[in-house]
Protein backbone atom coordinates (compact mmCIF):
# COMPACT_ATOMS: atom_id res chain seq x y z
CA UNK A 1 0.00 0.00 0.00
CA UNK A 2 2.82 2.39 0.95
CA UNK A 3 4.54 1.61 -2.32
CA UNK A 4 1.34 2.29 -4.26
CA UNK A 5 0.85 5.63 -2.51
CA UNK A 6 4.49 6.44 -3.20
CA UNK A 7 4.06 5.70 -6.91
CA UNK A 8 0.92 7.85 -7.15
CA UNK A 9 2.48 10.76 -5.24
CA UNK A 10 5.70 10.54 -7.25
CA UNK A 11 3.78 10.46 -10.53
CA UNK A 12 1.78 13.56 -9.60
CA UNK A 13 4.83 15.47 -8.33
CA UNK A 14 7.03 14.61 -11.33
CA UNK A 15 4.34 15.36 -13.93
CA UNK A 16 3.17 18.47 -12.05
CA UNK A 17 6.74 19.80 -11.83
CA UNK A 18 7.31 19.03 -15.53
CA UNK A 19 4.10 20.89 -16.45
CA UNK A 20 5.02 23.92 -14.35
CA UNK A 21 8.56 23.90 -15.76
CA UNK A 22 7.21 23.74 -19.32
CA UNK A 23 4.77 26.58 -18.56
CA UNK A 24 7.67 28.92 -17.71
CA UNK A 25 8.71 28.96 -21.36
CA UNK A 26 5.57 27.76 -23.17
CA UNK A 27 3.26 30.59 -22.06
CA UNK A 28 5.73 33.44 -22.80
CA UNK A 29 6.50 31.70 -26.11
CA UNK A 30 2.78 31.48 -26.94
CA UNK A 31 2.34 35.18 -26.14
CA UNK A 32 5.37 36.12 -28.24
CA UNK A 33 4.15 33.98 -31.15
CA UNK A 34 0.67 35.52 -30.91
CA UNK A 35 2.18 38.96 -31.65
CA UNK A 36 3.59 37.68 -34.95
CA UNK A 37 1.78 37.62 -38.26
CA UNK A 38 2.19 33.96 -39.23
CA UNK A 39 0.39 32.18 -36.37
CA UNK A 40 -1.30 29.83 -38.87
CA UNK A 41 2.03 28.21 -39.82
CA UNK A 42 3.17 28.16 -36.20
CA UNK A 43 -0.06 26.39 -35.16
CA UNK A 44 0.54 23.72 -37.80
CA UNK A 45 4.13 23.11 -36.69
CA UNK A 46 3.15 22.95 -33.01
CA UNK A 47 0.25 20.59 -33.72
CA UNK A 48 2.66 18.30 -35.59
CA UNK A 49 5.06 18.35 -32.62
CA UNK A 50 2.25 17.51 -30.17
CA UNK A 51 2.20 13.98 -31.56
CA UNK A 52 5.95 13.38 -31.28
CA UNK A 53 6.55 9.85 -29.89
CA UNK A 54 7.56 9.85 -26.22
CA UNK A 55 10.15 7.13 -26.82
CA UNK A 56 11.89 9.39 -29.31
CA UNK A 57 12.17 12.17 -26.72
CA UNK A 58 13.33 9.59 -24.17
CA UNK A 59 15.98 8.30 -26.57
CA UNK A 60 17.24 11.77 -27.51
CA UNK A 61 17.43 12.77 -23.86
CA UNK A 62 19.27 9.53 -23.04
CA UNK A 63 21.84 10.35 -25.76
CA UNK A 64 22.46 13.69 -24.04
CA UNK A 65 22.44 12.51 -20.40
CA UNK A 66 24.23 9.12 -20.44
CA UNK A 67 27.63 8.95 -18.71
CA UNK A 68 29.65 9.28 -21.95
CA UNK A 69 27.28 11.90 -23.37
CA UNK A 70 27.61 15.73 -23.53
CA UNK A 71 25.66 16.35 -20.29
CA UNK A 72 26.65 13.07 -18.62
CA UNK A 73 28.70 15.00 -16.02
CA UNK A 74 25.43 16.25 -14.48
CA UNK A 75 24.70 12.72 -13.27
CA UNK A 76 20.94 13.09 -13.56
CA UNK A 77 20.19 10.05 -15.74
CA UNK A 78 17.86 7.63 -13.92
CA UNK A 79 16.69 10.33 -11.52
CA UNK A 80 13.29 12.04 -11.22
CA UNK A 81 14.98 15.21 -12.59
CA UNK A 82 15.61 13.47 -15.92
CA UNK A 83 11.93 12.46 -16.15
CA UNK A 84 10.84 16.03 -15.28
CA UNK A 85 13.05 17.45 -18.05
CA UNK A 86 11.87 14.87 -20.58
CA UNK A 87 8.20 15.35 -19.77
CA UNK A 88 8.62 19.15 -19.82
CA UNK A 89 10.03 18.87 -23.36
CA UNK A 90 7.21 16.49 -24.28
CA UNK A 91 4.37 18.78 -23.15
CA UNK A 92 5.89 22.02 -24.46
CA UNK A 93 4.26 21.85 -27.94
CA UNK A 94 0.86 20.97 -26.42
CA UNK A 95 0.86 23.76 -23.81
CA UNK A 96 2.22 26.27 -26.33
CA UNK A 97 -0.30 25.31 -29.05
CA UNK A 98 -3.36 25.46 -26.77
CA UNK A 99 -2.17 28.68 -25.06
CA UNK A 100 -1.37 30.24 -28.43
CA UNK A 101 -4.87 29.46 -29.72
CA UNK A 102 -6.45 30.98 -26.61
CA UNK A 103 -4.17 34.05 -26.47
CA UNK A 104 -4.67 34.73 -30.19
CA UNK A 105 -8.45 34.54 -29.73
CA UNK A 106 -8.40 36.90 -26.75
CA UNK A 107 -5.86 39.27 -28.37
CA UNK A 108 -8.10 39.77 -31.39
CA UNK A 109 -10.90 40.90 -29.13
CA UNK A 110 -9.80 42.34 -25.80
CA UNK A 111 -6.17 43.02 -26.74
CA UNK A 112 -7.19 45.16 -29.68
CA UNK A 113 -9.85 46.88 -27.57
CA UNK A 114 -7.24 47.80 -24.95
CA UNK A 115 -4.88 49.00 -27.69
CA UNK A 116 -7.59 51.10 -29.35
CA UNK A 117 -8.25 52.80 -26.01
CA UNK A 118 -4.58 53.76 -25.61
CA UNK A 119 -3.10 50.91 -23.56
CA UNK A 120 0.67 50.41 -23.55
CA UNK A 121 2.16 47.08 -24.68
CA UNK A 122 2.43 45.99 -21.03
CA UNK A 123 -1.19 46.98 -20.31
CA UNK A 124 -2.33 45.07 -23.41
CA UNK A 125 -0.41 42.01 -22.18
CA UNK A 126 -2.09 42.28 -18.76
CA UNK A 127 -5.52 42.34 -20.39
CA UNK A 128 -4.76 39.45 -22.74
CA UNK A 129 -3.32 37.24 -20.00
CA UNK A 130 -6.16 38.08 -17.61
CA UNK A 131 -8.85 36.99 -20.06
CA UNK A 132 -6.79 34.06 -21.43
CA UNK A 133 -6.19 32.64 -17.95
CA UNK A 134 -8.98 30.00 -17.99
CA UNK A 135 -7.70 28.77 -21.37
CA UNK A 136 -4.09 28.75 -20.16
CA UNK A 137 -5.06 26.75 -17.05
CA UNK A 138 -6.85 24.36 -19.41
CA UNK A 139 -3.65 24.06 -21.45
CA UNK A 140 -1.67 23.25 -18.28
CA UNK A 141 -4.17 20.57 -17.25
CA UNK A 142 -3.94 19.03 -20.73
CA UNK A 143 -0.14 19.12 -20.44
CA UNK A 144 -0.26 17.44 -17.03
CA UNK A 145 -2.61 14.80 -18.37
CA UNK A 146 -0.23 14.06 -21.27
CA UNK A 147 2.80 13.97 -18.93
CA UNK A 148 1.32 11.62 -16.34
CA UNK A 149 0.14 9.21 -19.03
CA UNK A 150 3.41 8.94 -20.96
CA UNK A 151 5.70 5.92 -20.70
CA UNK A 152 8.66 6.35 -23.09
CA UNK A 153 10.49 9.15 -21.27
CA UNK A 154 9.87 7.77 -17.77
CA UNK A 155 11.13 4.32 -18.78
CA UNK A 156 14.21 5.35 -20.80
CA UNK A 157 15.61 8.19 -18.68
CA UNK A 158 13.95 7.26 -15.36
CA UNK A 159 14.87 3.59 -15.37
CA UNK A 160 11.81 2.51 -13.31
CA UNK A 161 13.83 2.29 -10.07
CA UNK A 162 11.65 1.10 -7.19
CA UNK A 163 10.91 3.82 -4.66
CA UNK A 164 12.82 6.42 -6.70
CA UNK A 165 11.79 6.80 -10.35
CA UNK A 166 8.93 4.32 -10.57
CA UNK A 167 5.76 6.08 -11.71
CA UNK A 168 2.29 4.80 -12.63
CA UNK A 169 3.00 4.07 -16.30
CA UNK A 170 6.34 2.34 -15.71
CA UNK A 171 4.81 0.33 -12.84
CA UNK A 172 2.01 -0.81 -15.19
CA UNK A 173 4.59 -1.86 -17.81
CA UNK A 174 6.53 -3.77 -15.16
CA UNK A 175 3.46 -5.62 -13.82
CA UNK A 176 2.44 -6.61 -17.37
CA UNK A 177 5.94 -7.94 -18.06
CA UNK A 178 5.70 -9.98 -14.86
CA UNK A 179 2.29 -11.34 -15.83
CA UNK A 180 0.66 -9.58 -12.84
CA UNK A 181 -2.34 -8.36 -14.79
CA UNK A 182 -4.55 -7.60 -11.76
CA UNK A 183 -1.94 -5.22 -10.36
CA UNK A 184 -1.50 -3.67 -13.78
CA UNK A 185 -5.24 -3.13 -14.18
CA UNK A 186 -5.50 -1.57 -10.71
CA UNK A 187 -2.69 0.87 -11.53
CA UNK A 188 -4.29 1.55 -14.91
CA UNK A 189 -7.60 2.40 -13.24
CA UNK A 190 -5.84 4.79 -10.87
CA UNK A 191 -4.18 6.49 -13.82
CA UNK A 192 -7.54 6.68 -15.56
CA UNK A 193 -9.09 8.23 -12.44
CA UNK A 194 -6.42 10.96 -12.32
CA UNK A 195 -6.90 11.74 -16.04
CA UNK A 196 -10.72 11.71 -15.60
CA UNK A 197 -10.49 14.21 -12.71
CA UNK A 198 -8.41 16.46 -14.97
CA UNK A 199 -10.96 16.11 -17.78
CA UNK A 200 -13.75 17.15 -15.41
CA UNK A 201 -11.63 20.11 -14.28
CA UNK A 202 -11.12 21.11 -17.91
CA UNK A 203 -14.83 20.89 -18.58
CA UNK A 204 -15.60 23.06 -15.55
CA UNK A 205 -13.08 25.68 -16.74
CA UNK A 206 -14.53 25.60 -20.26
CA UNK A 207 -18.06 25.85 -18.86
CA UNK A 208 -17.09 28.82 -16.73
CA UNK A 209 -15.53 30.52 -19.74
CA UNK A 210 -18.61 30.06 -21.95
CA UNK B 1 -2.65 66.48 -37.85
CA UNK B 2 -2.37 63.12 -39.57
CA UNK B 3 -1.15 62.42 -43.08
CA UNK B 4 -1.01 59.23 -45.09
CA UNK B 5 1.72 59.08 -47.70
CA UNK B 6 1.74 56.31 -50.29
CA UNK B 7 -0.06 53.92 -47.96
CA UNK B 8 -0.77 50.42 -49.27
CA UNK B 9 -2.00 47.44 -47.29
CA UNK B 10 -2.60 43.78 -47.88
CA UNK B 11 -3.59 41.05 -45.43
CA UNK B 12 -2.49 38.09 -47.53
CA UNK B 13 0.49 39.56 -49.38
CA UNK B 14 -1.34 39.34 -52.71
CA UNK B 15 -4.52 41.41 -52.91
CA UNK B 16 -4.07 45.08 -52.01
CA UNK B 17 -6.91 46.35 -49.82
CA UNK B 18 -5.45 49.87 -50.00
CA UNK B 19 -3.22 51.07 -52.80
CA UNK B 20 -0.93 54.07 -52.67
CA UNK B 21 -3.21 56.30 -50.62
CA UNK B 22 -2.43 59.92 -49.76
CA UNK B 23 -4.65 61.77 -47.33
CA UNK B 24 -4.24 64.93 -45.25
CA UNK B 25 -6.38 65.48 -42.16
CA UNK B 26 -5.87 68.74 -40.29
CA UNK B 27 -6.78 69.58 -36.69
CA UNK B 28 -10.51 70.27 -36.41
CA UNK B 29 -11.38 68.45 -39.66
CA UNK B 30 -14.34 66.17 -40.10
CA UNK B 31 -13.65 63.45 -42.64
CA UNK B 32 -16.12 60.84 -43.83
CA UNK B 33 -15.04 57.68 -45.60
CA UNK B 34 -17.73 55.93 -47.57
CA UNK B 35 -17.72 52.91 -49.80
CA UNK B 36 -19.19 49.45 -50.24
CA UNK B 37 -18.67 46.60 -47.77
CA UNK B 38 -15.18 45.11 -48.02
CA UNK B 39 -13.75 48.21 -49.66
CA UNK B 40 -11.18 48.71 -46.88
CA UNK B 41 -12.89 51.35 -44.72
CA UNK B 42 -12.07 49.55 -41.47
CA UNK B 43 -8.49 48.97 -42.64
CA UNK B 44 -7.85 52.64 -43.41
CA UNK B 45 -9.45 53.65 -40.09
CA UNK B 46 -7.27 51.19 -38.15
CA UNK B 47 -4.20 52.50 -39.98
CA UNK B 48 -5.09 56.10 -39.10
CA UNK B 49 -6.02 54.92 -35.59
CA UNK B 50 -2.40 53.70 -35.32
CA UNK B 51 -3.52 50.14 -34.61
CA UNK B 52 -2.34 48.66 -37.89
CA UNK B 53 0.99 49.20 -39.60
CA UNK B 54 0.57 49.39 -43.36
CA UNK B 55 2.78 47.15 -45.49
CA UNK B 56 3.91 50.22 -47.41
CA UNK B 57 3.86 53.98 -46.92
CA UNK B 58 4.16 56.40 -44.03
CA UNK B 59 1.82 57.77 -41.38
CA UNK B 60 2.83 61.28 -40.38
CA UNK B 61 1.36 62.45 -37.08
CA UNK B 62 1.99 66.18 -36.61
CA UNK B 63 4.85 65.78 -39.07
CA UNK B 64 6.49 62.80 -37.33
CA UNK B 65 6.76 59.44 -39.08
CA UNK B 66 4.76 57.45 -36.49
CA UNK B 67 6.09 53.94 -37.15
CA UNK B 68 9.72 55.17 -37.10
CA UNK B 69 9.37 56.64 -33.60
CA UNK B 70 10.60 54.90 -30.42
CA UNK B 71 7.92 52.89 -28.54
CA UNK B 72 7.57 55.50 -25.79
CA UNK B 73 7.00 58.31 -28.30
CA UNK B 74 4.48 56.20 -30.16
CA UNK B 75 2.54 55.53 -26.93
CA UNK B 76 2.34 59.27 -26.21
CA UNK B 77 0.79 59.84 -29.63
CA UNK B 78 -1.48 56.79 -29.45
CA UNK B 79 -2.94 58.07 -26.18
CA UNK B 80 -4.24 61.09 -28.13
CA UNK B 81 -6.03 58.92 -30.68
CA UNK B 82 -8.96 56.57 -30.08
CA UNK B 83 -10.54 54.17 -32.54
CA UNK B 84 -14.07 52.84 -31.92
CA UNK B 85 -14.90 49.44 -33.42
CA UNK B 86 -17.88 48.91 -35.69
CA UNK B 87 -19.39 46.30 -33.36
CA UNK B 88 -19.05 47.79 -29.88
CA UNK B 89 -16.49 45.85 -27.85
CA UNK B 90 -16.51 45.72 -24.07
CA UNK B 91 -14.62 43.82 -21.41
CA UNK B 92 -16.79 41.42 -19.41
CA UNK B 93 -18.12 43.36 -16.40
CA UNK B 94 -20.12 46.46 -15.62
CA UNK B 95 -20.47 49.70 -17.56
CA UNK B 96 -18.51 51.65 -14.97
CA UNK B 97 -15.63 49.14 -15.04
CA UNK B 98 -15.46 49.51 -18.82
CA UNK B 99 -15.63 53.30 -18.72
CA UNK B 100 -12.90 53.40 -16.08
CA UNK B 101 -10.44 51.53 -18.30
CA UNK B 102 -9.29 54.33 -20.68
CA UNK B 103 -8.88 56.63 -17.67
CA UNK B 104 -7.15 54.00 -15.54
CA UNK B 105 -4.49 53.33 -18.20
CA UNK B 106 -3.82 57.07 -18.37
CA UNK B 107 -3.20 57.21 -14.63
CA UNK B 108 -6.38 58.98 -13.49
CA UNK B 109 -7.27 58.67 -9.79
CA UNK B 110 -10.33 56.50 -9.26
CA UNK B 111 -12.38 59.27 -7.60
CA UNK B 112 -11.64 61.74 -10.37
CA UNK B 113 -12.40 59.11 -13.02
CA UNK B 114 -15.70 58.16 -11.38
CA UNK B 115 -16.64 61.82 -11.20
CA UNK B 116 -16.00 62.25 -14.95
CA UNK B 117 -17.94 59.08 -15.77
CA UNK B 118 -20.96 60.06 -13.63
CA UNK B 119 -21.01 63.53 -15.19
CA UNK B 120 -20.86 62.17 -18.73
CA UNK B 121 -23.52 59.50 -18.13
CA UNK B 122 -25.82 62.00 -16.40
CA UNK B 123 -25.47 64.51 -19.25
CA UNK B 124 -26.41 61.79 -21.72
CA UNK B 125 -29.30 60.34 -19.74
CA UNK B 126 -27.50 57.06 -19.08
CA UNK B 127 -26.71 57.30 -15.36
CA UNK B 128 -29.11 54.37 -14.68
CA UNK B 129 -26.92 51.92 -16.59
CA UNK B 130 -23.71 52.82 -14.73
CA UNK B 131 -23.65 49.71 -12.54
CA UNK B 132 -25.30 47.33 -15.00
CA UNK B 133 -23.40 44.50 -16.64
CA UNK B 134 -22.66 45.21 -20.30
CA UNK B 135 -24.20 41.88 -21.38
CA UNK B 136 -27.58 43.09 -20.05
CA UNK B 137 -27.69 46.11 -22.37
CA UNK B 138 -29.05 46.55 -25.90
CA UNK B 139 -26.67 46.94 -28.85
CA UNK B 140 -27.88 50.53 -29.33
CA UNK B 141 -26.99 51.55 -25.77
CA UNK B 142 -23.64 49.74 -26.10
CA UNK B 143 -22.91 51.65 -29.31
CA UNK B 144 -23.51 54.98 -27.55
CA UNK B 145 -21.51 53.86 -24.51
CA UNK B 146 -18.56 52.83 -26.70
CA UNK B 147 -18.49 56.34 -28.21
CA UNK B 148 -18.79 57.98 -24.79
CA UNK B 149 -16.01 55.74 -23.45
CA UNK B 150 -13.77 56.85 -26.31
CA UNK B 151 -14.49 60.52 -25.55
CA UNK B 152 -13.86 60.27 -21.80
CA UNK B 153 -10.06 60.78 -21.99
CA UNK B 154 -10.70 63.69 -24.39
CA UNK B 155 -8.66 62.42 -27.39
CA UNK B 156 -7.49 64.86 -30.07
CA UNK B 157 -8.42 62.45 -32.85
CA UNK B 158 -11.45 60.17 -32.77
CA UNK B 159 -12.03 57.50 -35.40
CA UNK B 160 -15.44 55.90 -35.57
CA UNK B 161 -16.18 52.81 -37.65
CA UNK B 162 -19.84 52.82 -38.74
CA UNK B 163 -20.98 54.50 -35.50
CA UNK B 164 -24.66 54.73 -36.44
CA UNK B 165 -25.05 50.96 -36.85
CA UNK B 166 -27.42 49.37 -34.32
CA UNK B 167 -29.09 52.75 -33.70
CA UNK B 168 -32.64 53.93 -34.36
CA UNK B 169 -33.14 57.44 -35.74
CA UNK B 170 -33.53 59.00 -32.28
CA UNK B 171 -30.26 57.54 -31.10
CA UNK B 172 -28.54 58.38 -34.40
CA UNK B 173 -29.37 62.04 -33.76
CA UNK B 174 -28.21 61.63 -30.16
CA UNK B 175 -24.79 60.39 -31.36
CA UNK B 176 -24.55 63.19 -33.90
CA UNK B 177 -25.22 65.74 -31.13
CA UNK B 178 -22.51 64.15 -28.95
CA UNK B 179 -20.05 64.36 -31.86
CA UNK B 180 -21.01 67.94 -32.71
CA UNK B 181 -20.10 68.89 -29.17
CA UNK B 182 -16.78 67.04 -29.52
CA UNK B 183 -15.99 68.82 -32.79
CA UNK B 184 -16.93 72.22 -31.35
CA UNK B 185 -13.95 71.85 -28.98
CA UNK B 186 -11.60 71.89 -32.01
CA UNK B 187 -11.10 68.14 -32.11
CA UNK B 188 -10.65 65.98 -35.21
CA UNK B 189 -13.10 63.34 -36.35
CA UNK B 190 -12.77 60.60 -38.96
CA UNK B 191 -15.81 58.44 -39.61
CA UNK B 192 -16.61 55.53 -41.89
CA UNK B 193 -20.30 55.32 -42.67
CA UNK B 194 -22.97 54.23 -45.10
CA UNK B 195 -25.42 56.71 -43.61
CA UNK B 196 -25.94 59.92 -45.62
CA UNK B 197 -27.52 61.56 -42.57
CA UNK B 198 -24.10 61.89 -41.03
CA UNK B 199 -22.23 64.02 -43.60
CA UNK B 200 -25.37 65.95 -44.49
CA UNK B 201 -25.88 66.96 -40.89
CA UNK B 202 -22.26 67.48 -39.86
CA UNK B 203 -20.57 68.72 -43.03
CA UNK B 204 -16.90 67.95 -43.57
CA UNK B 205 -15.03 66.29 -46.40
CA UNK B 206 -16.27 63.07 -47.96
CA UNK B 207 -14.10 60.39 -49.53
CA UNK B 208 -15.12 57.29 -51.39
CA UNK B 209 -13.01 54.15 -51.08
CA UNK B 210 -13.18 51.62 -53.90
CA UNK B 211 -10.72 49.21 -55.52
CA UNK B 212 -8.15 50.22 -52.94
CA UNK B 213 -8.23 53.86 -54.04
CA UNK B 214 -9.49 56.91 -52.18
CA UNK B 215 -11.10 59.82 -53.99
CA UNK B 216 -12.73 62.94 -52.64
CA UNK B 217 -16.31 63.37 -53.73
CA UNK B 218 -18.71 66.25 -53.93
CA UNK B 219 -21.28 66.07 -51.10
CA UNK B 220 -23.96 66.74 -53.73
CA UNK B 221 -23.16 63.42 -55.40
CA UNK B 222 -23.77 61.48 -52.18
CA UNK B 223 -26.96 59.84 -53.41
CA UNK B 224 -25.17 58.13 -56.27
CA UNK B 225 -22.81 56.15 -54.07
CA UNK B 226 -25.18 55.14 -51.27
Amino acid sequence: MDELLGIITRSIIISGTATLLASTWSIPLAYKLSRGTSTGYVHSILEALVGIPTVLIGLLLYMILCSQCPLGFLGILYTPIAIVIGEAVLVTPLITAVSLYEITRISGRYGELALSLGASDRQVMEVVLKYSLPGIIGALLMGFSRAIGELGVALIVGGNIKGYTRVLTTAIALEVSRGEYEEAILLGLLLLLIVAVIAVGLRLIRGGKD
Amino acid sequence: MIRLRGVSHSYDGRRLVLENIDLDVEKGDIVFIMGPNGSGKTTILKIMGLLLKPVKGRILFEGKDYWSLPVRERLKIRRRVIYVHENPLFFPGTVVENLLYPLYIRGYHREKALELISKMLRENGLIDVMDKRVDELSSGILQILSILRAMLPNPDLLLLDEPLNHLDLKNQLRVIRILEEYISAGKTLIVSTHNPLFPRRMGGRIYELGNGRLREIDPKSLKTII
